[in-house]
């Protein structure tokens, strides 16, 4: 027995030494493949340089520059460029890639402001981007974006739909000139950027990055120093009292400026709220969840009946923050009167409360306002969670670079029974852990020391300290609480978002004399009762799946109905119909109906759902238009004569430039084309820049790359390549095959689509190729991309859209340490690379039972445009969150969205090579008898020939019966006709 | 007829004849009328509800047709069709076979075990809910839970626990492996089968007289076994005739949980049943006729499992 135990662990070390050995090899065998190729090598530059916040850091605050010093130039261009904008002339700046300069002089070293007076040329409505360079560096990372904000009004008055709800006016942008410092674009510091200029002549430049705009003179101005509240007051010693009557109040939802178009009116059925809403639905607020993010701002016009010192209560309500204040920089006509409202803090409160500012003691600051009109504004600044933000995004890098060199250590599936020693193997991991520990209590006493309740938050970071505390005892158990350390990242890295998130609602804002003592109010129990009661009675009898429509008015007249069905969430309904009424209806008379219905009622087979557009043909309540009808549902349609054959349209053609040409492919059938492309996905490769660099690794251009240089370092490292499909549905699979088989020169169908072409020698090696990932190259079938690739263990995969989001949204600590490629190709006899990929639609389509087949084809138009798509993206953005872009299939409207400029260049690429699967009679079957050849493949053993061969018999009896079956319903219909 | 034609070759028999003729049926109405009428409304739910879906089924499995256009009639092609050359039938024929007789008396079985074991607990009620919980919430739902249990990625809990506990080293692919998905299915439905026919266990331990016990007891039996035996199973009949027919018909009639684990089609038809099958013609191929059809023999064959359930429970007194 003892014998056989000794054995056992003999061979146990023997076993594990083997993989140490293996492992060592490994390096040897990644330095072999890097002499194999002299351009291998770090391909990629990781983001580098430093935070603004450890610039500042560096300057005492003795090292302010004189006062008074404030001195403007104009940029060095010819002025005979320049432009007369009304209110005063500047130099268009329309183009990318060029940039202007200035030459500006100091008289002293110290920190200064810069500050620009442009004008916001119409683009496409994002903020405007520039990227600054001080004598041609750039002195930290977030000067590569400057923000110059556009500011937005409401387009005319509110107007009243059919259910007496108030409907909000469209949004227009304000086109002056504006004056605006450098400051960061999340918001994120409390003032304009400190630039530390030494004493004589520096070059200012700004660089194009996003975005027209017109510019003036640039300001360089002595790093400001406000006042504190009681020198304030002692500046306006003169003032004269004002009386007690004295009041004046302006209602929220009566904003004038808003930095954004997102921001606008809301309602609140709170009954304390004024003016109240009774049974409708009133736009009486202003702010909510959209206004969230830094640097948003609204401003207010009020006129002061007398000049003299005001408190200034603030009706508001801010429920989101779970215990956490929320914070506001307060202007008045565009400065900040004391240092205190450069933050102000407004207290957590699930209620509505009329809140004066003041100091901790509870007195009110006042405010000295002369005679006449002002402008209050409020702009969203992080306040006391900064400090936490700032530490916790520090710590989110760290975490993060722990857990890639643990996983490059052990793995992706570490051995559970062995002893990695990362304690030894990884320097300071111990230390960094305690670090964390110590520096998470420090962002809970921040937070602590804000909070009314005891914020959840607060209580998660107890709990990884617990957990990282336990690794510190027993640092041989880290391998087996990877999910653990996981957990840790994905904390630290979301956590500083949600802190900086900060919504407001604001009922009024008001001056009242200091004399005036005031009381908050609630709505009494009894009323809040009876008014919840109500809204519940209403439910009842209001349409909730019908959106309302506008009342008519004199000025548009409707001349058509048209009913749309959407098979998309309710926000995306709504938003649509908005527009449709501001946008569309007027400019063509023809009233918009928008109906939603569930995801997957468009689809062919979902997850068992059933289709409703084809059981309502079935009862003649059918919509015109259909919109989210998913890429293989319309050629199905059309076979069954329910859909309109779009190109007999006379502008169709036009329509269609607006889409990649690739897109028409699956939506034809029979010379017609059955639909217009919505949004559109694309296939791409993601990869980590840090991990690579690590593993010193090129992206793979072809896949004779990735095969032959990435999987086997990849492999021996414990890491895998993505490259899985999601189950249970039968269409994935096509997101893996069309690449191979079109790069191989491979078609899915005979040239007449009346039979399978998988059965030519492209499409077994494309096929073979496929299977090989799995047989060959291991990858892991199904797997969750975005924590694996998050983490480290996945560092390289090919996903698409959705991935995409994810990760840029919701891992921020990745932040410019990933990036994504073009499909890995085929290197073609001319260099070039194929790299042919696909991505799925959805599409409109239009009833061809329906009786205004030229209204629903103009609302298509409209609705397929780059302006409104662009503009929907935005608010879809706005209501939602970026987690919820819209893939717009209209290339110029998709190219209009905020993506990463090097990503940008990606999809561009990308789409020169998009291609998707066609459309045939039974070619539903191709997909499916494609995944069950592949399973026998993959997890069955089976010879990939046989396997193939199999599945086009199948596909081809299927094609044979339903041609049969079409063949003989025609026969059936002539013989009727005669 | 009989009377009609009597009429025509006895003319002096006319008014005796019809007399009769009328008497006849105003018998007839004036002894069962009102039965009949009490009959009514269940007998129009029934037609409306039953016969007519049934016979429409059946008719429209003669016909091609694809949901928009107008049926053709082409005789007897579909069910040629299905039982000369629809290999898919045969899986899924064989999968809800298999599936029926494996779930199905497991089920039932495990129903009543449970029902008998909580009947005799304290908090009776409480357990009786925790067991009833899973078969009233959505099927779908409840797919969508245990679907991050069998997740395929090393991630998925099952795989997860597994792997940590080494029993294995690659992860399962639960709902992509064509080996598994049956299985898991099966276990997903059993754990979800404890449903009306539960219920009406647990009711009928309520129902049977206690005296038949204490009679028992004093004839000689001993253990809980043979009250279970000799009393209580005799005395449940009506209720294990219920739980045997709604277990058979849930059996027959799988596909939310099926479709939600394994998708549709499942990978290599795996996941098929007839269901699936059913709609995968309807609602995937548009093939009305053809789904119908397979309606109708779907509908054959609970009939009759059903009828031989009811010989088996049925009671003979």
């Amino acid at each position: 027995m003892k014998f056989l135990k000794n054995c056992t662990v003999i061979l146990f070390i023997i076993i594990q030494s083997g993989t140490l050995l293996y492992s060592e090899d490994g390096l040897l065998l990644r330095d072999k493949y890097l002499s194999d190729d002299e351009n291998s090598g770090p391909g990629e530059t990781v983001l580098s340089g430093r935070l603004y916040s450890d610039v500042l850091r560096t300057f005492s605050a003795g090292e302010f520059a004189e006062p008074g010093e404030t001195r403007s130039y104009s940029p060095l261009a010819d002025s005979d460029d320049s432009v007369d904008f009304g209110d005063g002339t500047g130099f268009p700046w329309e183009d990318g890639g060029s940039s202007f300069d200035w030459i500006i002089s100091v008289g002293h070293d110290g920190l200064y402001n810069l500050s620009l007076e442009y004008f916001p040329l119409s683009g496409n409505g994002m903020t405007i981007q520039r990227k600054l360079l001080i004598d041609g560096k750039s002195p930290f990372i977030e000067a590569e974006n400057i923000p110059f904000y556009r500011m937005w009004r409401d387009d005319g008055p509110v107007k009243v739909n059919t259910f007496g709800d108030e409907v909000r006016p469209g949004q227009v942008e304000v086109a002056r000139w504006q004056k605006s410092r450098f400051t960061d674009i999340n918001g994120l510091y409390p003032g304009p950027f400190s630039f530390y200029l030494t004493e004589g002549s520096h070059r200012i430049t700004l660089q194009y990055v996003d975005q027209p705009m017109a510019i003036g003179d640039l300001t360089v101005s002595p790093a400001e120093i406000l006042p504190t509240y009681d020198s304030y007051r002692d500046l306006y010693s003169f003032a004269e009292p004002v009386g007690i009557d004295a009041e004046v109040r302006v209602q929220g939802e009566d904003a004038r400026l808003r930095s954004d178009s997102i921001l606008r009116r809301e309602n609140s059925f709170d009954p304390s709220v004024e003016p109240f809403s009774g049974g409708k639905s009133l736009l009486n607020i202003i702010g909510g969840w959209r206004w969230r993010s830094g640097n948003q701002s609204i401003s207010w016009k009020i006129m002061i009946p007398q000049a003299g010192f005001y408190q200034m209560p603030i009706r508001l309500q801010a429920p989101f923050g779970e215990g956490l204040p929320v914070h506001r920089q307060i202007l008045i006509d565009g400065e900040i009167p004391f240092e205190e409202f450069r933050e102000y803090s407004f207290p957590f409160g699930l209620g509505w409360t009329t809140h004066i500012p003041g100091d901790s003691k509870g007195n009110p600051y006042l405010i000295y306002l002369d005679k006449g009109e002002h402008t209050i504004a409020l702009v969203n600044k992080p306040g006391t969670q900064r400090d936490a933000v700032l530490i916790l995004k520090d710590l989110s890098l760290r975490i993060s670079e722990l857990n890639k060199q643990i996983i490059m250590i052990t793995g992706g599936n570490p051995d559970l029974n062995f002893d990695y020693e990362l304690e030894k193997k990884i320097p300071g991991l111990l230390g960094e852990f305690t670090h964390i520990v110590v520096e998470l209590e420090r962002v809970k006493e921040i937070l602590l020391a804000v909070s009314t309740s005891r914020s959840p938050i607060i209580s998660s970071y107890t709990m990884k300290q617990e957990q990282l505390r336990d690794l510190l005892e027993k640092p041989y158990l880290i391998p087996r609480r990877l999910g653990d350390l996981i957990d840790v990242q994905m904390l630290l890295s979301d956590s500083p978002l949600w802190l900086q998130e900060q919504p407001l609602n604001i009922d009024y804002l008001s001056f009242v004399s200091p004399e005036r003592h005031l009381k908050d109010y609630k709505a009494g129990l009894f009323r809040r009762i009876y008014v919840s009661f109500m809204n519940f009675f209403r439910s009842f009898y209001k349409e909730y799946d019908q959106v309302a429509g506008m009342e008519e008015e004199g000025d548009v007249e409707i001349n058509t109905y048209i009913n749309v069905w959407v098979a998309r969430g309710k926000e995306w309904g709504e938003i649509m119909k908005q527009m449709a009424d501001e946008l569309f209806t007027p400019a063509t008379g023809i009233g918009v109906n928008v109906n939603v219905v569930p995801m997957d009622s468009f689809a062919i087979g979902g997850s068992g759902g059933v289709n409703s557009l084809l059981l309502s043909l079935v009862s003649g309540k059918y919509p015109d238009v259909a919109l989210g009808v998913p890429q293989e549902a319309p050629v199905e349609y059309a076979i069954r004569g329910a859909v309109t054959d779009l190109s007999q349209f006379s502008d169709f053609e036009e329509v269609m430039e607006r889409f990649l040409p690739g897109t028409t492919m699956p939506l034809t059938y029979d010379n017609g084309v059955y639909a217009i492309p919505e949004t559109m996905d694309f296939t791409v490769m993601f990869y980590r820049k840090d991990i690579l660099n690590e593993l010193n690794l090129r992206v793979p251009s072809t896949r004779e790359d990735l095969f032959r240089k990435v999987l086997p370092v990849l492999a021996q490292n414990g890491m895998s390549f993505y490259y899985a499909m999601r189950p249970n549905d039968v269409n994935e699979i096509a997101r893996l095959y069309t690449p191979l088989l079109y790069q191989g020169d491979g078609e899915y169908y005979s040239e007449d689509l009346m039979s399978s072409g998988l059965d030519s020698d492209m499409a077994y090696q494309a096929f073979r190729e496929m299977t090989r990932f799995f047989t060959v190259y291991n990858c892991e079938i199904q797997a969750d991309f975005y924590n694996r690739f998050r983490i480290g263990e996945m560092p390289i995969g090919i996903s698409s859209f959705a991935d995409y989001m994810k990760i840029l949204v919701a891992a921020p600590e990745l932040f410019g340490r990933w990036g994504i490629a073009p499909y890995p190709g085929v290197l073609q006899e001319d260099g070039s690379v194929d790299r042919t990929a696909g991505g799925k639609l959805s599409t409109a389509v239009i009833i061809d039972d329906s009786s205004k087949k030229d209204a629903a084809w103009e609302f298509i138009k409209w609705w397929t445009g780059a302006d409104v798509q662009s503009l929907y993206g935005r608010e879809i953005e706005a209501v939602i969150g970026t987690e919820a872009r819209w893939n717009s299939a209209n290339i110029e409207a998709f190219s209009r969205l905020p993506w990463p400029e090097e990503d940008k260049n990606v999809f561009e690429e990308q789409w020169q090579w998009y291609a998707e699967q066609p459309m045939a009679l039974g070619g539903y079957f191709t997909n499916r008898h494609l995944r069950n050849a592949w399973s026998s493949v993959v997890m069955g053993d089976m010879d990939p020939r046989d396997a193939l061969e199999k599945a086009v018999d199948d596909i081809n009896t299927e094609m044979n019966n339903k041609q049969f079956e079409q063949n003989r319903r025609k026969e059936v219909l002539e013989l009727k006709s005669h | 007829m009989i009377s009609e034609s009597g009429l025509n070759r006895n003319m002096s028999n006319e008014t005796a004849s019809l007399d009769r003729y009328r008497s006849k049926t105003i018998y007839f109405f004036k002894r069962y009328g009102k039965g009949y009428l009490f009959l009514l409304p269940f007998a129009i739910l029934f037609v409306v509800f039953v016969i007519t879906p049934v016979v429409l089924a059946l008719s429209l499995s003669f016909t091609n047709y694809n949901i928009v256009q107008n049926p053709i009639w082409v005789g007897l092609e579909n069910f040629r069709y299905m039982i000369l050359e629809d290999d898919v039938f045969l899986i899924a024929l064989k999968n809800t076979l298999v599936f029926a007789f494996i779930t199905g008396p497991i089920g039932f079985m495990a129903s009543f075990i449970f029902a008998w074991f909580i009947d005799q607990l304290v908090f009776r009620k409480v357990f009786a809910l925790a067991f009833y919980a899973p078969s009233i919430t959505s099927a779908v739902a409840m797919s969508v839970v245990w679907g991050a249990f069998f997740s395929g990625d090393r991630m998925g809990q099952i795989n997860y626990f597994l792997m940590r506990i080494g029993a294995i080293s690659e992860p399962i692919l639960w709902n992509l492996d064509p080996t598994k998905i049956m299985p898991m299915i099966m276990f997903v439905s059993i754990w979800m089968s404890m449903g009306t026919g539960f219920l009406v266990f647990l009711a009928g331990f309520q129902n049977i007289p206690k005296p038949l016990y204490e009679a028992a007891a004093i004839d000689g039996v001993r253990t809980r076994f043979q009250e279970l035996i000799y009393i209580t199973i005799p005395c449940m009949r009506p209720q294990l005739l219920f739980g045997a027919i709604s277990t058979i018909t849930v059996s027959f009639s799988v596909f939310d949980h099926a479709v939600t684990l394994a998708g549709l089609p499942s990978p290599n038809y795996a996941g098929h049943t007839i269901v699936t099958h059913l709609y995968d013609y309807a609602f995937i191929r548009f093939d009305m006729g053809y789904a119908s059809g397979i309606a109708f023999v779907l509908f054959i064959m609970t009939f009759s499992l059903g009828r031989i359930s009811m010989k088996v429970f049925a009671s003979n007194d």
